[in-house]
């Protein structure tokens, strides 16, 4: 099996610590953009697409393996053996928040440290728990990603992104953007939206920066508060971004607040 | 420019402005008429004041992601809310505007009620046909990779079935057809040397030296290797461990047996899980065992126990099938002379042995994996040299499988 060409990894930087950067649910790697060039003197950088996602190759999807967050981790650390990769900073976006810290569970010696951006250890309410959602509300989720299948080929319509100051990187952009298959992007939301990783919490050993939007839907802020109190190895930072994609709406902030957690 | 403005207005479809951060800049009045907002409600709230929840889920994960790196997005699907709370279906497109100083995005909105019916019985239509077509394909697969499974499975029982047979009967054969003659060897030699005098010739000495020797030598591998045999098939009954109680238990038996003393052992928070006890204890007793074997000389030795609980695939042999259940991850740390890391497997080996000052036969890792593999488990070493060595176990919690193949 060719893990880099499975996962569509990309290999570049200067740097000789490897910083992988994980896509969260809907979209792959190009979320990452305005991201990466921050770190790519410093650091050797990772991106890829789970397999399922962005440009990777969709004829490797079992839906046994991706119907548990497990089987996403797997991704993770079939490319940290791929790659022989040790002490990686893993930057991972919304539910590859959980995924990576699986990941740094099962597999500690490829991680130093952990940058989760707009995490979530269970999205739907439960007892004292707030979520942020009811189960109807991801049934409902389910209901309009399929009436957006209609109109489906918006997401896998060529990105046409200027890139002049990386030219390699060019093709790559105007491939297609979205969750390309509307069954896989279906079963990717369930197991997003319907995980539990509460237990997992206290298992971590690794340093962990949390970045908590202000006025995150997806997760709000008592769920980053639930995260830094059961993760004591934790740094909770408040971020001024709003919504749930601070790295595509504030990246300057978002390298700061990263910056600043790695030195 | 009056009457541009006049005919935003009056159009017959809902349009907003908002800007990078979401917020609602204009609001024309056929998105307040059909969403029952005041204009002043809508101007400077978040663009999701106007969406259902889910609908908020989509725009952050599709919506706003595809119009911010394609700076437009066309007839996307998605529920707003009106001021009631009531759902409304719309048809939205939107672009990146650099009409204004700031940059922002004009969207508009069409009612979609009556195309919306139409569609979601086109939807359950097709929900129905694919579920079926699915299960369908689903189902052929089932069958045909059920029949091959049986095939396979058929044929590995038989070998395995014979193998174990020649197991049992390698060990009878070690209890008495070998033992047998080694014991007679011995005997009679002891009797020889005891009858024929002290032998003058310095060269017959070295010989009868070495035969002794090899004699006694004969005699440990072969108790090892009844050792090694016996273990498995020493059933017993799958019991809950109580792994700290077990460790030390098997601290206790080896300062008893081996007069090792001095081992600091630091026991963390380790869950209970199923084996058989007695296999299991004699796993832990081996590894401490290893560890004081391959003490560092220059310092007291430590061994560290933590356990963690992750959940594992179940299979470990077939490809392409998955289904994570709970593993316990029990790591043994020492803080011994450590090994060259390419012997990592090699230590498993049976009769394998990279300290030949140790005494043993090369037995307890071989022994351990056999163990381990026994229940469904597996254990690798990681080693530094000069620093130590982790040995890493990892069981499922439960032996009977726990999971429903239906779900």
């Amino acid at each position: 099996m060719d893990i880099v060409k499975r996962n569509n990894v990309k290999v570049f930087g200067e740097g000789s610590q490897p910083m992988i950067f994980a896509h969260g649910f809907g979209c792959g790697q190009h979320m990452w953009r305005y991201i990466w060039p921050a770190f790519e003197k410093e650091y050797k950088i990772i991106l890829f697409d789970y397999v399922g996602s962005g440009n990777s190759d969709v004829t490797a999807y079992n839906s046994e393996r991706y119907s548990s967050l497990n089987g996403y981790a797997q991704d993770v650390l079939d490319i940290c053996h791929q790659l022989d990769l040790k002490n990686s900073v893993f930057v991972g976006h919304s539910v590859s928040g959980m995924v990576g810290l699986l990941a740094s569970i099962k597999e500690p010696e490829f991680f130093e440290s952990l940058v989760l951006v707009g995490p979530s250890a269970r999205y739907i309410d439960d007892k004292q728990y707030t979520g942020g959602f009811q189960q109807t509300d991801i049934e409902e989720l389910l209901l309009t990603m399929e009436s957006n299948y209609i109109g489906w080929a918006n997401f896998l319509a060529p990105a046409i992104m200027k890139n002049d100051e990386r030219p390699e990187l060019g093709a790559e952009l105007t491939e297609s953007f979205c969750s390309t298959d509307p069954v896989i992007a279906r079963q990717f939301a369930k197991v997003t939206f319907l995980s539990d990783n509460r237990k997992d919490l206290d298992k971590v050993k690794h340093p962990a920066l949390i970045l908590q939007c202000s006025q995150d839907i997806i997760a709000p802020v008592q769920v980053g508060q639930f995260l830094h109190r059961h993760m004591a190895t934790s740094v909770y930072r408040l971020m001024q971004a709003t919504g749930h994609c601070p790295h595509l709406s504030a990246p300057e902030e978002t390298i700061k607040l990263i910056k600043e957690f790695l030195t | 420019m009056i009457q541009a403005e006049s005919i935003l207005e009056q159009l017959p479809c809902g349009c907003i402005v908002f800007n990078e951060n979401g917020t609602i800049t204009y609001a024309n009045h056929m998105v307040c008429t059909v969403l029952g907002y005041k204009r002043e409600d809508l101007l400077g709230q978040s663009v999701e004041i106007m969406l259902t929840l889910s609908s908020r889920i989509f725009y952050q994960t599709h919506f706003f992601p595809l119009l911010k790196l394609n700076e437009q997005v066309s007839e996307i699907f998605l529920t707003l809310r009106s001021e009631s709370g009531r759902p409304v279906p719309m048809m939205v497109n939107a672009k990146l505007t650099s009409e204004s100083a700031q940059p922002g995005y004009v969207c508009v909105f069409s009612p979609i009620w009556e195309r919306q019916k139409y569609e979601q019985q086109l939807l359950e239509i097709n929900r129905a046909q694919q579920k079926a077509l699915q299960e369908n394909k689903l189902l052929i697969q089932l069958r045909e990779q059920l029949e091959l499974n049986q095939f396979e499975l058929d044929r590995k029982i038989s070998i395995l079935q014979r193998r174990s047979e020649e197991y049992l009967q390698m060990g009878k054969v070690f209890m008495h057809d070998v033992q047998e003659p080694i014991r007679k060897i011995s005997l009679f030699f002891d009797s020889y040397l005891r009858t024929s005098g002290n032998p003058q010739n310095a060269n017959e000495i070295r010989h009868l030296t070495v035969i002794s020797k090899s004699i006694q030598r004969l005699k440990f591998l072969m108790g090892s290797l009844l050792d090694f045999v016996q273990i498995s098939s020493d059933e017993g009954a799958v019991t809950l461990i109580k792994t700290a109680d077990l460790i030390s238990q098997a601290n206790t038996q080896l300062i008893k047996e081996n007069k090792y003393d001095g081992i600091e052992l630091i026991l963390g928070d380790i869950p209970e899980f199923e084996g058989r006890a007695a296999q299991i204890k004699r796993v832990f007793f081996e590894l401490l065992k290893n560890a004081a074997q391959n003490k560092d000389p220059n310092r007291a030795l430590r061994i560290a126990v933590s356990a963690v609980v992750t959940e594992e695939n179940a299979y470990q042999n077939h490809l392409s099938k998955y289904r994570y259940t709970d593993h316990i991850k029990i790591e043994f740390n020492d803080n011994g002379t450590g090994f060259d890391s390419r012997f990592e497997d090699y230590v498993f080996g049976l009769l394998n042995k990279l300290n030949a000052g140790s005494g043993g036969p090369g037995l307890g890792l071989a022994l351990c994996r056999q163990i381990i593999s026994h229940h469904y488990g597996t254990i690798k070493a990681k080693s530094i040299i000069g620093e130590g060595t982790t040995v890493i176990i990892v069981l499922p919690l439960r032996q009977a499988p726990e999971f429903n193949i239906y779900t």
